[in-house]
């Protein structure tokens, strides 16, 4: 399916072999916020076929003429059933009432899909944001990025670092988007919190293999995170006080059934908490940290046909440290920006085009101060994207993708300024690196018969290095020996990438089947991070005529098998993947200038595999919820220029990952969560020998990442006390005792992280104590961990 | 650094524990400390590398001194061997005196026999390229290091820091050649005496010592007219070198500072060997080893300095 023409082929059929037949399309939407639904399904009971509903809550379905029975359903949610007499295309736009507002004459007959065996996508997880808050969270604050490295083949490396790492790519192979923004850094604090407000945010979607073509830019996984749009029947509130920071969210109609916003705050108050137990006379009196969200959306529904969408995210951390004696101070703010003005256009009940406008940055700032010498830092990236994306049903065997997308980037890889009373000393000033960012792309997501189905797609992808550049070429020791100077918008180097993609089920019974993908994806813009942890000062820079594109060829196979009416889903997948031209910096580049130079020339090139095995069983009824997943895998990397060019363990490489999650409600009341996760230890680089100079100890790395950490395993477990979510009253008439929701309800959840105190090790430092001099040197190698047992409280209410 | 700070600080829980590492043991490894300067013989001191998680005792740091190798030294016309000195032959006094150029423990150099290689009929010369060759256990070890033109300070003077009333820090102005690639050392000696105190009448300084980040290149101030400043070394733990007056100078010192022009093996070498040892242990450091100049895998430097002298008088 890789060709092209082959494609174009079994598109001609779909459009044409069918004829006598009738479409219904509409929009699901939830009952009480009139907020749409994601992945809702319509079903044709006579047929025995369906269709979901995309991210717009949007779906079409062509089938022949006849009367039917459409089934309307959503996990947790009331199922919608009519009698429908079809002998015309109609618009079927429903409205399904979730389970927490039906009331106990009815019970929720719940039903899940067997999206898990029927559809083609392969290694990918939909998380719903509800799910995830009944799990315990670290210091009460519910976050999505923490919930996914629970997912088999998601793994983070522990406390204190920003990234994930999805089959074996680093941190900077996932495409992470927000209401379709890119945001290029999920993490506040070094990875302890996301950037993302679960209070703010409706749907996950994770992908983690098998990407379809209507992503790319990323070589391993896609972080689909789409923001809540605003009821728009009614105005609410949602909000929590916590041990380390607060929430609050507000939604309503602007104009009722047509318009609606949501905004959403959070900010930390930890260092202000800290404050008073800081001693006047502490020589870091005036330090301190905290970090802000603040999200808003706005939608409008302009006719039947057109919608309107326009969302942002803000979001900074700001570390501030004074030393009073010295007069010393520094700033370090850094954060993300992203807008995306969204329109929606229904141009028939077959085609749908959502058109985006999208603004996205990231910045970091370095301020630091003494006496009169004053020394800045910044870095960033800044992107305008433009994109379109149509989706065609022609029949319920086809669902074709196509679009295109562009983005004109601004990289600013490092600026340095340093002034000196009046003189500023002369750092090479701002560098800063333009490109334009291309693909178009098409894809079927086809039944070949009722045992096939392929989701094929062909993607093609361009980048392009434009001026104006300055090209400083070097030599073997770092001279240059030539510049040459590029104009504004001449191209310095143009790359057309072909990414051919495809998936395919093939159901083997009723409740299994077998998945199978291939993909070849190309990146074009890459993380080098400096220190041995991701940072907020790691850099992005594009491909360049030196920088080639990352490129990833995955292979992916996979058996899926639902138990007990899909109550249980199971999976287990093998994957594959080859990268080539991954980027890291050399040993002892220093780049913290822009002088002479260009930061390409400060990297090396080399590549690396990965290979594993996936197991995943998930619970998604009932009374008790959960999951199990655990992974076996290798990840090496090879650069000529590193570890003398021999191969070596990835930072991230883990043979085991085990997560075990559960929740469980007990009545209406409570409802507890659990979480026990444990990993192989990171790899590190340890020193293996000394000696010295000019008699200072000096020392001699062993092999690159040739060490494990102790292995990380933690339990965390949590409660959540929900107040009485409803009212009695006696109706007059019947003398019926009857139920209405409360308008104000609240929670209190209680959670314990690190149950069993386990010491996980942060890092290792080693401390040299004796002296030379008296012969009496020893060093010691010391393990460093951050949290115990943590308990924690958080009270959150709505209205 | 401040980030690592930061973080065990503002989490006050974090708790370390002191673990057992188990890594295969290392190859052992030659290294080379040579020195040439402008005017003065070149010496070079031999040793093996050893596993970093050893201690280190006075008799393991005295094995781990390599005296079976035999070296030549070669300017480019004349090529010597160089000869083998070791300290029994040395009295006390230079015993003292070698221990202070070279860093190696006084009561090592008296206790054990130590040996280095010299050649005293070598004296180094500006512009002149200078190659050891090392042959130990059936190997060998080449390197080699240039001493490039000196350039001088414009001037040097003391500067009081602050609102102190007699501690500051040592100021330098200079030019740097229209030239690019031009690599500088600081080095600087106090030569006044203690005026009170258990070391009364004895030189502050024996030896030129090197602050902590002592290189620098002519990256940003490629030509320019320039100043800057350097603290005082730390290397001294004599008792008023301490808190509070550590790192400054006193008004009354007298300090020769001997600036040197270097090549940019030695710049590399010195330049990440600085960074190694300010910040071993950090987490968030590249783990990166010190690039050195000598072939065939020592560990080491050979270095050339050219110098420029001043003397400052450290006054108001």
């Amino acid at each position: 399916m890789k060709n092209p023409i082959i494609l174009f082929f079994f598109l001609i059929y779909s459009f044409f072999s069918i004829s006598q037949n009738v479409t219904i399309s509409g929009t699901i939407k939830d009952s009480q916020s009139g907020e749409t639904l994601i992945g809702a399904t319509v079903f044709v009971k006579e047929l025995k076929i369906g269709a979901s509903t995309n991210v717009y809550g949007f779906y079409s379905l062509t089938i022949p003429a006849g009367e039917y029975t459409i089934v309307c359903s959503y996990v947790g949610y009331k199922d919608f059933l009519e009698q429908i007499k079809l002998n015309e295309s109609i618009t079927l736009n429903k409205e399904l009432t979730g389970s927490d507002v039906v009331i106990s004459e009815f019970k929720v007959e719940a039903e899940k899909g067997d999206e898990n065996t029927k559809g083609t996508q392969m290694g990918t997880v939909e998380l719903d944001v509800e799910q995830i808050k009944n799990l315990p969270a670290f210091m009460g604050e519910v976050d999505v990025l923490k919930t996914i490295q629970l997912l088999p083949g998601v793994q983070s490396s522990g406390e204190g670092n920003s990234g994930f790492y999805v089959r074996g790519g680093g941190p900077d192979q996932n495409l992470i988007m927000l209401d379709e923004a890119v945001v290029y850094n999920a993490a506040h604090l070094f990875g302890f919190f996301s950037v993302f407000n679960a209070d703010a945010i409706k749907n996950v979607n994770l992908i983690k293999g098998g990407m379809p073509a209507n992503y790319g830019g990323r070589l391993s996984s896609v972080l689909d995170i789409s923001m809540k749009e605003g009821n728009d029947r009614s105005f609410h509130g949602d909000g929590g006080i916590g041990l380390i920071a607060s929430r609050l969210t507000l939604e309503g109609p602007i104009q009722k059934n047509k318009s609606s916003f949501i905004v959403s705050g959070r900010r930390t108050y930890i260092s202000e908490l800290a404050q008073p137990f800081i001693k006047d006379d502490s020589p870091i009196k005036g330090s301190g940290y905290y970090f802000y969200d603040f999200n808003a959306k706005l939608n409008y529904q302009i006719s039947d046909k057109d919608r309107l969408f326009l969302s942002g995210y803000f979001g900074k951390d700001v570390f501030t440290y004074v030393q009073a004696e010295s007069g010393f101070t520094i700033n370090i703010p850094w954060g993300n920006a992203t807008a995306a003005l969204r329109w929606n256009h229904i141009f028939s009940d077959k085609l749908f085009l959502n058109t985006t406008a999208i603004y996205s940055s990231y910045d970091f700032t370095f301020e630091g101060r003494q006496e009169d010498f004053s020394f800045g830092l910044y870095s960033g990236i800044r992107d305008w994207n433009l994109k379109a994306d149509f989706s065609y049903y022609p029949n319920p065997k086809n669902t074709i993708k196509f679009g295109l997308n562009y983005t004109y980037h601004t990289f600013i890889p490092n600026n340095v300024t340093a002034t000196q009373g009046d003189t500023e000393f002369d750092l090479g000033g701002a560098v800063r690196l333009y490109a334009n960012e291309g693909a178009i792309y098409f894809l079927d997501d086809i039944e070949i018969s009722p045992l096939l189905k392929l989701n094929a797609g062909f993607r093609l992808s361009t980048f392009q290095h434009i001026g104006p550049f300055k090209r400083y070429i070097k030599d073997n020791d770092g001279n240059t020996i030539e510049e040459i100077d590029y104009d504004k918008f001449q191209s310095l180097k143009t790359f057309v990438k072909p990414e051919p993609r495809l998936t395919g089920r093939y159901t083997l019974n009723e409740t299994s089947s077998m998945k199978f993908g291939a993909t070849l994806n190309y990146q074009y813009m890459h993380l080098v991070s400096v220190g041995g942890n991701s940072l907020p000062t790691d850099l992005w820079i594009p491909s360049t005529d030196i920088v080639k594109p990352q490129q990833a060829t995955q292979l992916n196979l996979g058996y899926f098998k639902n138990f007990k009416k899909n109550a249980y889903e199971a999976s287990l997948e093998l994957y594959y993947k080859d990268l080539r031209n991954l980027v890291e910096f050399k040993d002892g580049a220093d780049p913290s200038d822009g002088v002479n130079d260009n930061i390409d020339n400060q990297l090396t090139f080399g590549k690396g595999y990965s290979y594993g095995a996936e197991f995943f069983l998930k619970k998604s009824l009932g009374n008790l919820n959960g999951w199990i997943g655990y992974t076996w895998s290798r990840t090496m990397r090879q650069f000529d220029e590193l570890n003398q060019g021999k191969e070596y363990p990835a930072k991230f490489d883990r043979r085991h990952d085990l997560s075990i999650t559960a929740s469980y409600n007990l009545g209406e009341k409570w409802t507890f969560g659990a979480i026990f996760v444990y990993a192989t230890g990171n790899s590190i680089t340890l020193p293996a020998s000394k000696y010295f100079v000019e008699g200072e100890l000096l020392v001699e790395y062993a092999d690159r990442n040739s060490y494990r950490m102790a292995s990380y395993h933690r339990a965390d477990i949590s409660a959540t006390y929900t107040g009485k979510k409803f009212k009695e009253y006696k109706d007059i008439e019947t003398g019926e005792i009857k139920k209405v929701k409360k308008k104000f309800t609240s929670s209190w959840n209680f959670s314990v992280f690190n149950l069993y105190n386990r010491r996980n090790p942060y890092f290792i430092y080693f401390d040299n104590t004796g002296n030379l001099t008296q012969g009496t040197l020893d060093v010691a190698a010391i393990q460093v961990s951050l949290f115990p047992i943590l308990p924690s409280i958080t009270w959150n209410f709505s209205f | 650094m401040l980030f690592l700070l930061f973080v065990s600080s503002l989490f006050l829980v974090s708790c370390e524990k002191e673990i057992d590492v188990d890594l295969p043991r290392p190859e052992e490894k030659l290294v080379v400390e040579g020195v040439i300067e402008t005017g003065a013989f070149p010496y070079v001191i031999l040793s093996k590398s050893t596993p970093y998680f050893d201690p280190t005792d006075i008799s393991s740091v005295a094995n781990s001194y390599v005296s079976d190798a035999t070296i030549t030294i070669s300017d480019g016309t004349i090529t010597n061997q160089m000869t083998k000195l070791c300290t029994s032959t040395l009295n006390s006094a230079q015993q003292r005196q070698l221990s202070e150029l070279v860093g190696i423990p006084m009561n090592l150099l008296s206790t054990y026999d130590i040996c280095g290689y010299v050649d005293l009929s070598m004296l180094g010369e500006v512009g002149k390229t200078y190659e050891i060759k090392i042959s130990w256990n059936n190997e060998e070890y080449v390197g080699s290091t240039q001493l490039v033109n000196p350039v001088p300070l414009d001037s040097a003077w003391f500067e009081v820091f602050g609102d102190r009333d007699s501690l500051g820090f040592l100021y330098a102005e200079m030019t740097d050649p229209v030239s690019k690639n031009n690599y500088y050392r600081w080095f600087a000696q106090r030569i006044n005496s203690y005026t009170y105190g258990s070391l009364i009448g004895q030189q502050k300084d024996n030896n030129f010592l090197t602050p902590s980040s002592s290189v620098f290149d002519d990256e940003f101030v490629n030509g320019t007219n320039f100043e800057f400043g350097y603290g005082r070394p730390v290397a001294s733990d004599k008792f008023d070198d301490q808190a509070p007056e550590r790192g400054f100078y006193k008004v009354g010192d007298t300090v020769v500072v001997k600036f040197c022009s270097i090549d940019q093996g030695v710049f590399s070498f010195i330049s990440v060997a600085e960074e190694q040892i300010l910040s071993t242990g950090s987490p968030f450091a590249t783990p990166v080893n010190v690039p050195s100049n000598i072939s065939n895998g020592a560990l080491g430097l050979w270095a050339g300095y050219s110098p420029h002298f001043d003397t400052i008088i450290c006054k108001k």
